[in-house]
């Protein structure tokens, strides 16, 4: 069976428990197939955890849920060591990190120590108790949710953190058929319990593997840096894309263009990735009135596909 | 968050730095207490600025006027002149720094300082001084355009050179209204400057007078001819006529009633038309001398208006000339002035103070009686001077009361004034009238313009004697001792000795062939500067639309002005575009836009940031009709353009397609056109 139908056939497993988020879906499992970290941002109730439960139950990963709070401490997510009487030895308990699939919920509450005990964890891959540098299982995703509402007793997390987070997507109400649906619907938590396993680890691989393999031409690459160079100077940014967003972007779009079912890339599949990947990365210039997805809107639609 | 108003960073530093360059040149004119204002204002602001400093009060805003006023008044004495007026201003100018608060405030500002760059105007005109003041001007634009900025972050330099960038499109547009702009004569005159010193012979001639001004090389005035410039020894520049001599002072004794009609003065002196047949045309250009006396050359008759004609052929002007003066003159080098003359007349032709100089008035009438008639005694003194042994120099000794018995048979040294002066002194003595006349000789050609320089070093006094029928007739006594200062300049004759003497030691410098090159080129630029922009009036200016135009008439003007501006526009547009044009598009997308935009008509029109899939989709939608083939072209520009490896040669079916996409578009205008004439049809 082709790559790109199975990952359909996972879309619309997960899209049985989350009704009518498609897209999310979508760009949520493109950013685990760009071993990417993905933050998500809403309101508490949105389905934040569903989506990310679904995820891990989907492709058969270790999952692990870990709410932050303020009193949360590096080793609570590490592990720590004990010592055992009977070998009269230290013994390493791994902490909650040692998974496929890491639910950090709420990273925003928790102090900024925390915060980059975990980060550490989610750019190298591994993670370093008492001296003891201890790798992480592979594959080894981190889910994370903030509430962007509630910012009072949170520790926002600064722009080089974020930037570890190769996509921030919104869940959004659902539209009201969805929500009829759900109203209708048995429990979500019975649900998650049926879901099968549509893919493998090794499709996993496989599917990583024909992601770096999806051609992108000189007509995309012009068009990608154009996007870049408008960000770095209009004057509504800032600050522009750094090569490691534009690198971002564009391994975003491959995997995007392969969900699609294409060899190549196209302009539409960096346009379909562009919000996710970077409206966490722009900040609007002091004088322009609007937030970062206002900036990406303005991006899409400033630059020409064709020049 | 604070909501009072913060003078944006960048703007107070380039209205700081614009203050002073406005300030600058002022600054040298005006008591050193005013730039001490302005800069105890600006470390004020500098305090206010980095929050350790206090607003003044109204009280101490109010004593600091009262005490720069009072200041004001002890240094000039008035209020009511140019200088006490902008040191004024600019005093305000510098406090007002300190009580900027408010957003109106800086513009107030800002708009002072504008109008301080231009108050440099009164004092200078020059190119540089033009340049200088435009230069300031961008530089407060430059605060302007920062204030504007508001808070947002940008590099220092970035206002100003919006401002400068401002500026230089402003430039021709600048240049037309320039040129168009209806020229008002001058509402009030400016009073003159104070400190400003008279140039030029003075209105009386003592011995030393001249030989002084021979030491300055300052210019006196400039003079393009219409034709040839007419050779050395006729360029005699007549300023003033010295009828009455006092024993040591030689005077003007002009009559009040200086201005004579042309016509009425035809019938006194008998010109014969002939004569009158081959007039030389000039203008001349004089530099500010604070004086009012105009130079020609002989027989001078001028149409500028606000120029006087004396009895005496003089022109002048009724005030002192503050700034460059420009006027043409028509002269008769060939003349006979006077052919009778009236006995008052001739009675001051022959006016001599009693009891001065015995040897000469007696060593004249010998002299007039060997000689016969008032010519051979005119040549016999010239003689005299040319074979006894008189020397021409620019350090003659000083004389005592019988000057002229002193300086003709004891010290025998002396410059053109002691010539003229005694040379005049004993034609009255034989009883022939005689007058001094000073003024110029000679001139230096500029060769890259053609026209002549006079400087100060130029000055010259020589006689004019009074023969029956044939007039006054210019007699130069000068000429019999040095003959080669008439063809040449007085550098020439006695440069080393000035330079020895260290009267002027850099006339000498002057002569180096790169410094005249230079200086020459320069001068030219600046006359250019004098002629076409600080002497741009009414008149030249109908002249110049009148060549130009054709005629000078409100839709002319307009047509010039549109004209004009929409060319400055075009050349604009053309640079626009031909930074556009530099960037070719590939042959597929100009065969791809081409299909997109065929359905513009159709009402569905292509975004730019648009992919081609999207727009198929959306063209399927709104014209399923069209929806295939939008779909294969996007198929075939999607290979064309996105299926291969960035770098990589495209493959063998490259070409294929691109024959394919080409037939897909022709057929898809053909569909497009037909849904089209259907749509209409219908």
């Amino acid at each position: 069976m082709a790559l790109d139908s199975k990952i359909n056939e996972a879309v619309d497993e997960i899209g049985k428990v989350l009704l009518g988020k498609e897209r999310q879906i979508r760009l949520a499992l493109c950013c685990l197939f760009a071993k990417g970290h993905l933050l998500i941002e809403d309101l508490p109730g949105m389905g934040k955890t569903t989506l990310s439960h679904a995820l891990a139950f989907v492709l058969r990963l270790d999952y692990t849920r870990v709410q932050f709070t303020s009193d949360l401490l590096p080793a609570d997510i590490l592990g720590y060591s004990i010592y055992d009487k009977g070998s009269s030895q230290f013994q390493f308990h791994p902490g909650p990190v040692f998974t496929q699939v890491l639910l950090a919920d709420e990273i925003n509450r928790t102090t900024p120590k925390t915060q980059s005990a975990l980060l550490e964890a989610m750019a190298e891959g591994q993670v370093t108790v008492e001296g003891e540098t201890r790798p992480l299982q592979s594959p080894f995703f981190v889910i994370a949710t903030q509430n962007p509402v509630t910012q009072s007793g949170t520790y926002p997390l600064p722009e080089s953190q974020l930037d570890r987070f190769l996509m921030r997507i919104e869940l959004g109400y659902p539209d009201p058929s969805a929500e009829r649906q759900l109203y209708m619907g048995v429990d979500s938590k019975e649900e998650l319990g049926k879901l099968q396993q549509k893919l493998s680890v090794d499709d996993l691989s496989s599917i990583v593997m024909t992601a770096s393999a999806v051609k992108t031409s000189d007509a995309l690459l012009d068009y990608l840096q154009r996007l870049v160079e408008y960000s770095r100077t209009a004057e509504e940014f800032a600050y522009g894309l750094s090569p490691r967003g534009a690198l971002a972007l564009l391994r975003s779009a491959r995997t995007w263009a392969l969900m699609e079912g294409r060899n190549h890339v196209v302009p539409e599949d960096v346009q379909a990735v562009l919000p996710a990947v970077c409206s966490h990365r722009f900040r609007a210039a002091a004088h322009f009135q609007g937030d970062s997805a206002a900036l990406v809107h303005q991006l899409m639609h400033q630059v020409p596909v064709i020049a | 968050m604070s909501i009072e108003f913060q003078i944006p960073r960048n703007c107070l530093a380039a209205l700081l730095i614009a203050q002073f360059a406005v300030l600058g040149p002022h600054l040298f004119r005006l008591p050193l207490w005013v730039a001490a204002v302005a800069i105890v204002c600006a470390l004020w602001r500098l305090l206010l600025y980095t929050g350790r400093g206090f607003y003044p009060s109204a009280v101490l805003k109010a004593l600091l006027v009262v005490v720069s006023l009072v200041a004001i008044l002890r240094d000039y004495g008035s209020l009511f002149a140019l200088e006490p007026i902008v040191a004024l201003l600019i005093t305000t100018f510098a406090l007002k720094l300190i009580e900027m608060k408010s957003r109106r405030d800086v513009l107030v500002v800002i708009f002072l300082a504008y109008f301080v760059a231009a108050t440099h105007f009164l004092f200078e005109q020059g190119i540089f001084d033009a340049m200088y003041v435009l230069l300031a001007a961008a530089l407060v634009t430059g605060a302007l355009v920062a204030l504007h900025e508001g808070a947002v972050a940008h590099r220092p330099t970035h206002a100003v050179s919006t401002s400068f960038k401002l500026l230089f499109q402003a430039i021709p547009l600048t240049i037309i209204m320039f040129i168009v702009f209806p020229r008002i004569d001058p509402l009030w005159s400016v009073p003159g400057t104070e400190s400003s010193a008279k140039t030029g012979p003075s209105d009386s001639m003592s011995p030393g007078d001249i030989s002084k001004l021979a030491g300055s090389s300052d210019l006196a005035f400039r003079v393009t001819f219409e034709g040839d410039v007419p050779p050395p020894q006729d360029l005699y520049w007549r300023g003033l006529v010295f009828n009455h001599f006092d024993g040591r002072q030689w005077r003007a004794a002009e009559r009040k009633d200086a201005r004579i009609n042309w016509g009425d003065y035809l019938e006194s002196i008998s010109v014969e038309p002939s004569t009158l047949s081959r007039p030389v045309k000039y203008t001349v250009v004089m530099e500010p001398s604070r004086q009012s006396w105009l130079y020609a050359m002989p027989l001078a008759r001028t149409k500028t208006k606000s120029v006087l004609q004396g009895q005496n052929f003089t022109l002048r002007t009724v005030y002192p000339l503050d700034q460059r003066f420009q006027y043409q003159v028509t002269s008769w080098q060939d003349y006979r002035l006077e052919g009778r003359l009236r006995d008052t007349r001739r009675q001051q032709a022959l006016q001599l103070p009693r009891g001065f100089n015995p040897k000469a008035r007696e060593f004249a009438q010998q002299l007039r009686v060997r000689s016969g008639d008032d010519q051979a005694f005119v040549n016999a003194v010239l003689r005299h001077f040319n074979s006894e042994e008189f020397v021409y120099t620019i350090q003659p000794p000083k004389l005592g009361t019988h000057s002229v018995d002193e300086f003709l048979f004891g010290a025998r040294r002396g410059f053109c004034e002691h010539y003229a002066s005694s040379f005049v002194f004993l034609m009255r003595a034989a009883g022939v009238p005689a007058r001094v006349v000073a003024g110029y000789q000679g001139g230096e050609l500029n060769p890259f313009d053609n026209y002549l320089l006079i400087h100060e070093y130029d000055a010259h006094a020589w006689a004019e004697v009074w023969y029956p029928n044939k007039g006054w007739t210019r007699v130069d006594p000068t000429a019999a001792v040095a003959p080669e200062r008439v063809e040449s300049s007085v550098n020439d004759v006695l440069g080393d000795e000035m330079s020895q003497a260290a009267i002027n030691p850099f006339l000498n410098l002057r002569q180096i062939p790169a410094l005249r090159w230079l200086r020459l080129r320069w001068d030219t630029v600046n006359y250019s500067w004098t002629k076409w922009v600080l002497n741009y009036d009414t008149e030249l200016q109908m002249e110049l639309l009148e060549n130009w135009l054709g005629g000078v008439s409100a839709w002319r003007i307009g047509l010039f002005v549109t004209l004009g501006g929409g060319l400055v526009m075009l050349i604009v547009a053309l640079s626009l575009l031909s930074q556009r044009v530099k960037h070719k598009l590939h042959p597929v997308d100009k065969l791809y836009l081409r299909s997109a935009r065929s359905l513009r008509r159709l009402g569905v029109e292509r975004g730019d940031a648009e992919g081609v899939h999207d727009f198929a989709q959306r063209v399927a939608n709104a014209q399923p009709k069209l929806g295939d083939s939008a779909k294969r072209i996007a198929y075939l520009y999607s290979s064309l353009r996105y299926d291969f490896q960035a770098g990589a040669k495209p493959g063998p079916e490259y070409k294929a397609n691109f024959r394919k996409l080409r037939e897909e578009v022709k057929f898809h205008l053909q569909q497009a056109s037909t849904l089209q004439k259907a749509s209409h049809s219908a």
